[in-house]
């Protein structure tokens, strides 16, 4: 195996990675967590809300922790009432709000 | 007859609610719901079938706690000797309903959801005889509560059910009871274990009891099971 051929995959791994990050620079987390969020049933509602708030790219729900992470969109800022105005519409209540931070970086600011 | 049968529900209740509030204490972390309304702006779909009574709602939600939406209810009677199909007028029945339904408070909490419903509908009972011949319509109403609580692991309520009408009475009263038989997943279909205990006074006599399988994925949760009379229930319900 020649050298170069060793140090492909490293190199397809590194640039997969810088990519990935360039990706995600610009977006910004939030995670949320909620009161009642018990069963996939309740979370599809409250999914379904907050992906209508403007703004917003994903939305990933994490049952077991009643917890939605939300990414909003390059440039965008999610408003925290707007959030749980979402939420609340969905018949659920908003424990505590963290966010904007990067995504893929450390934790958020905190808004209860 | 039906005063003995109600307080076996009750009973059942009781008992199931002791042994499920002690259970919770260890598997709080991980719900089973079969909310009559979902999320502002939705419309939960949902059909029942089974021999005595077999129901099909449309409940679109114009406020996350208030639903305004029509409701059809067959319904085949038992004579005294058990036989369906020969109801008080002789034959089976079709109520047809445009429902209120109202969540009259919430709470939420970081590992459980608990909800008081109550509702009412009016409408029209037609009471079709076994030659198959209307016989006409009356006016009916129907008021109904319901009370619940889950957790992502336990799930236990009750519900009360009268249809009323000229000449007809029907009283319908449950109590169930569910274990998840795998922690709550998003991504996953959830299965569940359910118990229900139930009298129709005015459909049958003496209480029957169901165990039920559930299928809980998102939008979509599915129901089957077999009573102890023998009777094939199965439900499904979709949220749009």
């Amino acid at each position: 195996m020649t050298i170069s051929q060793r140090f492909l995959p490293l190199l397809a791994l590194g640039l997969a990675s810088l990519c990935h990050g360039f990706a995600l620079a610009g977006s910004s987390l939030y995670r949320i967590s909620i009161n009642g969020m018990v069963c996939s049933f309740c979370a599809q509602g409250i999914e379904k809300r907050l992906k209508a708030v403007p703004g917003t790219e994903s939305v990933r729900i994490d049952l077991s922790k009643g917890m939605v992470e939300i990414t909003a969109r390059p440039g965008a800022t999610l408003d925290a009432t707007t959030l749980k105005k979402a939420i609340r519409d969905a018949g659920y209540d908003v424990r505590r709000i963290e966010g904007p931070s990067a995504a893929g970086s450390g934790a958020p600011a905190t808004t209860n | 007859m039906f005063r003995a049968a109600h307080f076996l529900v009750v009973i059942f209740s009781l008992i199931t609610a002791l042994v499920l509030l002690a259970g919770m204490e260890l598997s709080s972390r991980t719900a089973a719901i079969a909310a009559p309304l979902a999320h502002k702006g939705s419309f939960v779909v949902s059909g029942e079938v089974e021999p005595l009574l077999s129901s099909f709602t449309v409940t679109p939600a114009l406020t996350r706690s208030t639903g305004v939406g029509p409701a059809l209810h067959w319904m085949n009677p038992e004579t005294d000797n058990g036989v369906m199909g020969d109801g008080e007028d002789g034959g089976q029945e079709l109520w047809s309903l445009l429902m209120v339904t109202q969540r009259l408070h919430r709470w939420n909490g970081a590992q459980y959801q608990a909800n008081l419903w109550a509702g009412v509908g009016a409408g029209l009972l037609t009471v079709l005889p076994g030659d198959g011949t209307s016989v006409g319509n009356r006016a009916a109403w129907s008021p109904w509560a319901q009370a619940d609580f889950e957790t992502r692991r336990i799930y236990i309520g009750a519900s009360t059910r009268w249809f009323q009408a000229a000449d007809s009475e029907r009283l319908i009263t449950s109590a169930r009871a569910g274990v998840a038989l795998t922690s709550a997943d998003y991504n996953r279909w959830q299965p569940w274990l359910m118990l229900e205990a139930r009298t129709m006074e005015g459909l049958e006599q003496g209480v029957e009891i169901t165990p039920l399988l559930r299928l809980l994925h998102r939008r979509v949760l599915a129901e089957a099971g077999v009573s102890t009379s023998g009777a094939v229930r199965l439900n499904l319900t979709y949220t749009y």
